[in-house]
This record gives structure tokens, C-alpha cells and sequence, in this order.
């Protein structure tokens, strides 16, 4: 007898994975579905018996239907049964995959055809919590959501190769330093330096009332060091440090940071930079290169007069007036004599935050100090590792420069920082790069950098940079780049296998956090020391 | 002997004048119709909706041989979701050299438990593959109606116009089972071949006199018997015809049938369903469980390549070399193909 069969309408062929390579997984879901690029799935191959990850890249309206403009000349706005033929076809990158011993791996192989694919769940990162670092900055992302069990911790032994925190005005960059330096102070792996010159991080937002700074910290450890170029008032209110920068801690190179030099005001420099810059300070401001002639002058350094002899007095005025300009600009900490730095370079390495405040200083003051205190902490240590019995790398320092790309651009990037990203690590010393304008960067110095943080870059240039830079590839994260909202970050480094979706904790609230595992350590330390 | 641009130019002359520019006014002259024959179509819930389509595919052909491959399917919507869908399996049939069809016989006692009655001739190897065909569709429908409650609409691709005796009493089955639960039934067809007058095409015909009455789709119009021309067995013929344009983006009207014995009220109602199930945007004017039904049943070239492949796996089991089976069922027009 002839029969007729009931065909099974369950929908075998979504959520299967149907191709592509070893990287780059292809597969389709409901036209209806939800679904975000950045969401992590698992594709789990029961015949291989591996767990594979993946990243969706991006999601495109597809069909069976013969004719490809089916969909630009509909007649109504009802379609009964569209699921069967019209879905969404799913890209995706290989993130790697946990082999049968509960290893993972990188993605060098592909799933079996038509291996399912699910969303995982939090148990399914497990393996992620053995390659996490120890320095916490938030919680895994995907897609729209987060796994608020899988804690985002960058390792500190990758931080003296550099770090990069990429990211466009209001796309949370501030907030992440924030938690970033706070949860530095439990871990007291490396001393990290930091000029704050609006005092955003230091006691927070001052047009936002709800902000707060690190300042909170203070009276929880002494894992944190406050140096302010503030008032009295200020520096009492926050028990901080007053911050002073000597003459002799001055190099006449510095001079460079606020100047376009002349061929020949830059052959001043070459020519005075073997005195001591107190000294030149000292012979320019005392000197009156009216009708200059060496052979008359009556001061305390003829030495220098002496070596100036052949240059013109307009020359010399030039360079009089620019040192003269940089001491009264910076009187507030610019001193004859007194000097905070080797208390500075001490709390780093007791592997303290520092953080100098510089509330109401200019921009030119902050890269003065800036350089100073990294020319400073890069031949301490280039001295120790110089020294006998000394070993590279016993202290570790980062110095974070914000608005990078003033300092490290190609062509004219400051001598110190270059130095410092070119050879810093061999030295124990790294850069936490900030700037909103990485394509501004020295590719060089960004090809230096381990650990990429990158949060919301909205221009092409930016991003590309960024993506081929990375030591990761980024590039398939570009749309997710794109896309990604206020507190958001994709951090790329080299411990964690692969590049994590971060949605960074919120300060104000995890600040909290932090206070009660200072709490908890001091109360461990007690016990200890009784 | 005309040249090209001649064979050209009569060909054209023919296709016009089997559309004058005055069709419309010719047909409402011989019909006698006004706008008062037009009826329109209100919206309505669809309830449940099945459609029954069938499909065959040539699979063999040596000239002397052919092998073809069918299947009938039912899909079963309600409010314009799909229910089920059921399916045959399928089912071969051999034109031979011999006068008449041995397959058929037997493909017709797995329908129906009983014998055709009347033997069906090889001679025209299309209306084989098409009564074949409409004997799948005949036991799905049957089928079908088992498991449909009163007022669902069947629907059946083609017309309740057999194109062989034996499949007379099987429509008359289907009308009485129908019947007998309160069921609707209709025949819906794709490509509708009714002339009027000297052979002019119904469809357009009647499209151009809705325009000039200014009739909004949806519309419908009962045909009568005597404006058509050049009908066949006419004992075998068991609906009325009717031309209905289902939406308002429709590109065409179709030509539907429905059992003889529906009063207006009843037509009334299975217009409306169809109209309601006709609103998909991708083939407005044409019911979308019929659509559905004919994807899914359609034996396309890759099914029709894995049977042929199956085949030859068999024959080589069976010790046939593949040349000796090229040599027969090979067209050479696949080998002039790849050139």
C-alpha cells in the first residue's frame, strides 16, 4: 500500500557548523535569532570529542532562494513560513579549542562537519581561569552580555613589554586606569607611575559629583603614593606628598619637550649638556648677553661661558629667555634644590602606584615632569643592571603616558620615551601607552607593545593600526571594535590565548572590592606577624 | 522560403491576435458580463488550509525507454503557519515500447486498493507522466481529508478534470468524502490553458474587463460552460471554472475550480480563505500552502542526479558494465554539452 509520511519539520540544518577553514567558521541560525558580534560560542564535536570556540565577526540576512534580489521586491508585508529558506548566516573566528586532556588549544584544526554549535556556559570557561592574570579589570563579555563569573585579569609578568590602552574620548579609558591601578595595589608586582593632571584619578571627576578617585585608597594601604603640585590645602586633605623636581634633575634636553629648536639652539644643547644643569640654570639666569663677549664675562661659570663663546648674542637671548620661561612656568615644583624623585623612585620600587597630581598645571608642566621622572627611573635602573651583582628586571616599573601620541609620534617622539618602549624592558622599566590617536603612534614603539586594551576607536585608521599591531590578530574583530559601548574593552595579550571581550568593572563600584580584599590582606598580614 | 526576420514577424502576428487590443470588449460582447459578475472579496480568518502538489522528474530516457520518478505532498497550514507536511515516496514509472503503461496498474491498486478498470496508453508520454502524477495527488488528497475538520479548505493543484477514466470515480470519492465531513475543496492551477471564442486566452481577457469595470483585487467570476472553446472529454470534467485575482500585487489571475454543485455562499466563502492565504510578499495572488507544498515536492536536479547515481551503484552490483549502460541511457547531448 502506498503511504503517505508525516516529514519531521524539526530545523536540522541552523545552529550547524557547515564550514569554512582553520579560520574562519561559517553557520546559520533563524532569520529571527539573537545573536550579537563578539558572542562566544562553543562548537562542541562529539566525534573528535574537542570543545572549539568561536567569536561571531559578523551576521548577514542570507537565503536558499534562487533569485538574490528575492527580498528587494516583496508585494506585502506578510511572509508565512519565511524560517525555512531565509536565515542569518553567522562568521565567526576560531578562538581555540579545549582538547580531550582539558587543554586548550590553539585553532589548528577544524570542527566535524555539521558539529553543533551552542551558546556555552560560565563552566565552559573554566580553562580561562588558569591563564588569567593576576591584575583583575572586569568581567569576560559576549556579545551584549557578560559572564560575571569569568573575572578579566591581565598577568603582570607581560606588563614590562608594554602596554597600549587605545581608546576615544568618553569610551571609558579613565575608569579603566582606575580599576586597572586599584587592582594593582593588592597585587604589588611593579611600581606603576602615573601623572595625573586634571586629578580625574586622583579624587576623581570634578564635574561629576558621583566620581571618586584612587584617593578613597589611601587609607587602606600603603600600597599607593600621592605626590601633588597642589595647594596646602589639598595636599592636607589628601595627606599628599608636595611634589619637587630639582634643577639638577633637569636635563637641557628637556628643553626640546617645549620647543622647536633651531640647528643651532640644538648645538647649545649638545654643547651645554655635559655641565650640570643646575649650573646652566644658573649661568642663564644671571647672565646678560647684551654685546656678548665671552672673554668679559665675570660670573661663577666660565666654563660655560667659555663653550658659548662662538654663538651670537640673539642665539643665546633666545636660549636665556626659554630657560627662564620653563623655571617660572614650573616654580610650583621646579626647584633649586629640593627633589621628590628618589622618594618617588623609591615608593615604585616598593611597587607602589604613584601618582603625581598636578591639578591646574598646564600641559607642558605634565610632560616636564613626565620626562623628568621617567629620564630619572630608566638610568636608575640602567645603573643597577650596570652595577655589580645586580640582576635586570629586579625591579619592575611602568610609567604611563596619557595622550601618547605627543611624545611617541613617528618622527618626533621624545627621546626618553622612545628609549624607554625601545629598550625599557631590558631594563625593567614599561610604558602604559594612552591615546585616542594610535595611528599618531610610531609603529616601531607600537610593534614594542605585548598587551593591547582596546575600547571604542571610531576611525578606520585608528582601528587598522591597531588590529595589525596587535600581537593577536584583531583584524576579524573589527565590526566588534566598531560596536563597542562605553566601558568596553577587547584586551589582547599574550599569556591569555586569546583576545578577551572585557566589560570593565565600573569603579565607583568596585572600588568597594578592592577596599575589602586590602582589608582581608592587612587582616592576614596581623595573623602572620602574631 | 521566409527568412528568420519573416519566421520572425508570423510568429508575432499569431501571439497578437490571440490578444487583441479589444479583448476585453470582445469577451464582455460574447459573455454578456457586467460588473455586477464580478464579485469582491472580503477578508477573512483562514482557519485550516492544506495544498496538494505533485512533481515528476525524468530520470532515463533512451528513446525506446524512459524512466521517470514522482511524488505528491500535503502541506497543512493553520492562520498561515504550517502544521505538517506529509509526503509520498518516491515512485517510478517506465514508458515503454509496448502499447500500454505496466506501471500504472500497480501504482494505481497501492492508491486504492483496487484496479484502474481502464488500461492507460504509452502513445503520449506526457499525459502518462501527468495522470501518474494526478494519481499521487488523488491519494494524498484522499489522504488528507481523513485528517481534516469541518470547513478546512483542500486545496489540489490542476483541475477536477481527468485526463483518464479510471481517475473519474476517484474524484467522485474525493467529492463525497469532502462532502461528507463539510470540507471545501478546490483545484488551483498554475498555467490555466481555457480559450474563449477562436482561442483567445481566458485570463487576460477577463483581467482586462475587471480593469475596465474598475474592479479592486481581490475579485472573482464564475465562468460559464458556453464562452469556453476547444473542450476536451468534457464527462470527465467536474468543477466550474472560476477566474480570481487574489491580491492586489498579483501579476496574474488564476484560474480556480470548484465542485459544480457549490452555491454562491459557500463559493463565497472559499474565496475568501484563498484570498487570506494568498498574501505572502513573495507570490501575492497565489495560495501560499500550495507554494509551499510545491517546494516541497519538487524532484530537483540534484535529486533527480542521485537517483540516477543509485541506479548505476545497483547495475554495477549486478554486474552491468557501466559502459554497456552509458550506451543506452547516455544522451549524447551530454557529452555535446561540455563543449
Amino acid at each position: 500500500m502506498m503511504n503517505l509520511t508525516i516529514t519531521e519539520t524539526i530545523d536540522t540544518a541552523k545552529f550547524r557548523l557547515i564550514g569554512k577553514s582553520v579560520l574562519t567558521y561559517r553557520f546559520i541560525i533563524p532569520h529571527d535569532a539573537t545573536l550579537f558580534v563578539g558572542d562566544i560560542l562553543k562548537i562542541v564535536d562529539s566525534k573528535k570529542g574537542y570543545t572549539f570556540y568561536a567569536k561571531v565577526t559578523d551576521l548577514l540576512h542570507e537565503s536558499n532562494f534562487n533569485d538574490p534580489n528575492w527580498d528587494t521586491r516583496v508585494y506585502s508585508e506578510n511572509f508565512f513560513e519565511l524560517g525555512d529558506d531565509v536565515f542569518l548566516g553567522v562568521e565567526a573566528v576560531p578562538l581555540g579549542f579545549v582538547d580531550e586532556t582539558g587543554e586548550f588549544r590553539k585553532p589548528g584544526t577544524v570542527p566535524t562537519k555539521f558539529s553543533r554549535v551552542e551558546r556555552p556556559v560560565k563552566e565552559d570557561f573554566f580553562f580561562l581561569s588558569r591563564v588569567m592574570g593576576d591584575i583583575e579589570v572586569g568581567t569576560m563579555k559576549t556579545g551584549q552580555g557578560t559572564y560575571t563569573d569569568v573575572k578579566v585579569a591581565i598577568p603582570s609578568e607581560v606588563l614590562s613589554s608594554h602596554m597600549g590602552i587605545f581608546a576615544t574620548t568618553g569610551s571609558g579609558k579613565s575608569n579603566f586606569m582606575k580599576v586597572f591601578l586599584s587592582s594593582c595595589i593588592p597585587v604589588r608586582k611593579f611600581g606603576i607611575l602615573l601623572v595625573d593632571p586634571h586629578g580625574d584619578y586622583v579624587t576623581g571627576n570634578p564635574k561629576d559629583a558621583g566620581s571618586k578617585g584612587l584617593v578613597q585608597l589611601r587609607s587602606n594601604t600603603e600600597g599607593i603614593a600621592f605626590f601633588t603640585t597642589g595647594d596646602e590645602e589639598r595636599r592636607k586633605r589628601y595627606s599628599m606628598q608636595r611634589l619637587y623636581i630639582s634643577y639638577e634633575d633637569f636635563s637641557i634636553y628637556d628643553l626640546t619637550l617645549h620647543y622647536e629648536l633651531s640647528s643651532t639652539q640644538f648645538d647649545i644643547i649638545e654643547t651645554l649638556s655635559e655641565f650640570h644643569p643646575t649650573d646652566v640654570i644658573k649661568f642663564f639666569q644671571n647672565t646678560s648677553f647684551k654685546g656678548w663677549k665671552p672673554e668679559s664675562y665675570e660670573g661663577g661659570y666660565t666654563q660655560i661661558a667659555d663653550r658659548l663663546r662662538n654663538y651670537q648674542e640673539s642665539t643665546l637671548n633666545v636660549m636665556q629667555r626659554r630657560i627662564q620661561t620653563i623655571v617660572s612656568s614650573q616654580k610650583g615644583f621646579f626647584d633649586e634644590t629640593r627633589s621628590s624623585v628618589k622618594e618617588i623612585i623609591e615608593a615604585l620600587h616598593e611597587n607602589k602606584v604613584v601618582l603625581i597630581d598636578m591639578p591646574f598645571m598646564s600641559e607642558k608642566s605634565e610632560l616636564f615632569a613626565l620626562s623628568i621622572l621617567s629620564r630619572k627611573i630608566l638610568r636608575d635602573h640602567q645603573e643597577r643592571v650596570s652595577g655589580k651583582g645586580r640582576k635586570a628586571g629586579e625591579y619592575q616599573v611602568m610609567i604611563a603616558i596619557e595622550e601618547a601620541q605627543r611624545v611617541l609620534s613617528p618622527g618626533s617622539s621624545t627621546k626618553i620615551f622612545r628609549e624607554c618602549a625601545m629598550e625599557g624592558r631590558k631594563f625593567g622599566v614599561g610604558l602604559c601607552v594612552i591615546t585616542q590617536q594610535p595611528k599618531n603612534i610610531d609603529p616601531k614603539i607600537l610593534a614594542q607593545i605585548n598587551t593591547y586594551v582596546v575600547m571604542g576607536l571610531s576611525d578606520k585608521a585608528d582601528r587598522d593600526i591597531v588590529e595589525t599591531s596587535a600581537k593577536q590578530d584583531l583584524s576579524k574583530m573589527d565590526v566588534e571594535i566598531q560596536t563597542l559601548e562605553r566601558g568596553d574593552a577587547i584586551i589582547s595579550t599574550l599569556q591569555i590565548p586569546f583576545p578577551i571581550s572585557t566589560r570593565v568593572h565600573y569603579f565607583e563600584d568596585y572600588i568597594d572590592h578592592v577596599k575589602e580584599t586590602l582589608k582581608s590582606e592587612k587582616n592576614e598580614e596581623r595573623i602572620e606577624t602574631f | 522560403m521566409s527568412g528568420y526576420k519573416e519566421e520572425i514577424n508570423t510568429v508575432v502576428k499569431f501571439l497578437g491576435d490571440r490578444i487583441p487590443s479589444n479583448i476585453e470588449e470582445m469577451f464582455i460582447r460574447l459573455s454578456g458580463i457586467s460588473k455586477k459578475d464580478f464579485f469582491i472579496v472580503e477578508a477573512h480568518e483562514t482557519g485550516t488550509v492544506a495544498g496538494v502538489d505533485g512533481s515528476n522528474a525524468n530520470i532515463l530516457d533512451a528513446g525506446f525507454l524512459a524512466l521517470s520518478a514522482f511524488r505528491a505532498v500535503v502541506s497543512l497550514f493553520n492562520e498561515n503557519q504550517r502544521i505538517k507536511r506529509g509526503m509520498t515516496p518516491i515512485k517510478f514509472n517506465f514508458i515503454g515500447s509496448g502499447e500500454y503503461n505496466d506501471d500504472f496498474p500497480k501504482l494505481f491498486n497501492e492508491c486504492f486498493g483496487k484496479d484502474p478498470g481502464t488500461r492507460l496508453s504509452n502513445a503520449d508520454p506526457y499525459k502518462v507522466n501527468s495522470v501518474v502524477r494526478d494519481t499521487l495527488e488523488y491519494f494524498v488528497s484522499l489522504e488528507t481529508l481523513k485528517t481534516l475538520e469541518k470547513e478546512a479548505l483542500l486545496l489540489i493543484d490542476g483541475a477536477f478534470h481527468v485526463e483518464h477514466k479510471s481517475l473519474d470515480p476517484i474524484i467522485e470519492e474525493l467529492f463525497f468524502r469532502a462532502e461528507e465531513k463539510e470540507i471545501n475543496i478546490c483545484a488551483v492551477t498554475k498555467r490555466c490553458e481555457v480559450t474563449w471564442g477562436d482561442g483567445y486566452p481566458l485570463i487576460p481577457a477577463v483581467m482586462r474587463a475587471a480593469e475596465k469595470f474598475n474592479m479592486k483585487a481581490p475579485w472573482w467570476i464564475k465562468i460559464d460552460d458556453d464562452w469556453i472553446s476547444g473542450r476536451r472529454t468534457p464527462e470527465w470534467k467536474k468543477g466550474s471554472i472560476f477566474i480570481t485575482l487574489l491580491h492586489s500585487c498579483a501579476k496574474s489571475a488564476l484560474k480556480v475550480e470548484l465542485p459544480r454543485y457549490y452555491g454562491n455562499e459557500r463559493i463565497c466563502k472559499v474565496m475568501q480563505k484563498l484570498a487570506a492565504v494568498s498574501c505572502d510578499g513573495r507570490i501575492p495572488g497565489y495560495p501560499f500552502p500550495l507554494f509551499d507544498a510545491h517546494r516541497a515536492c519538487a524532484i530537483k536536479r540534484e535529486v533527480a542526479s542521485d537517483i540516477r547515481n543509485r541506479i548505476i551503484e545497483g547495475m554495477t552490483k549486478r554486474g552491468i558494465q557501466h559502459r554497456d549502460f552509458k550506451a543506452v541511457w547516455e544522451d549524447i547531448h551530454d557529452e555535446f554539452n561540455h563543449y
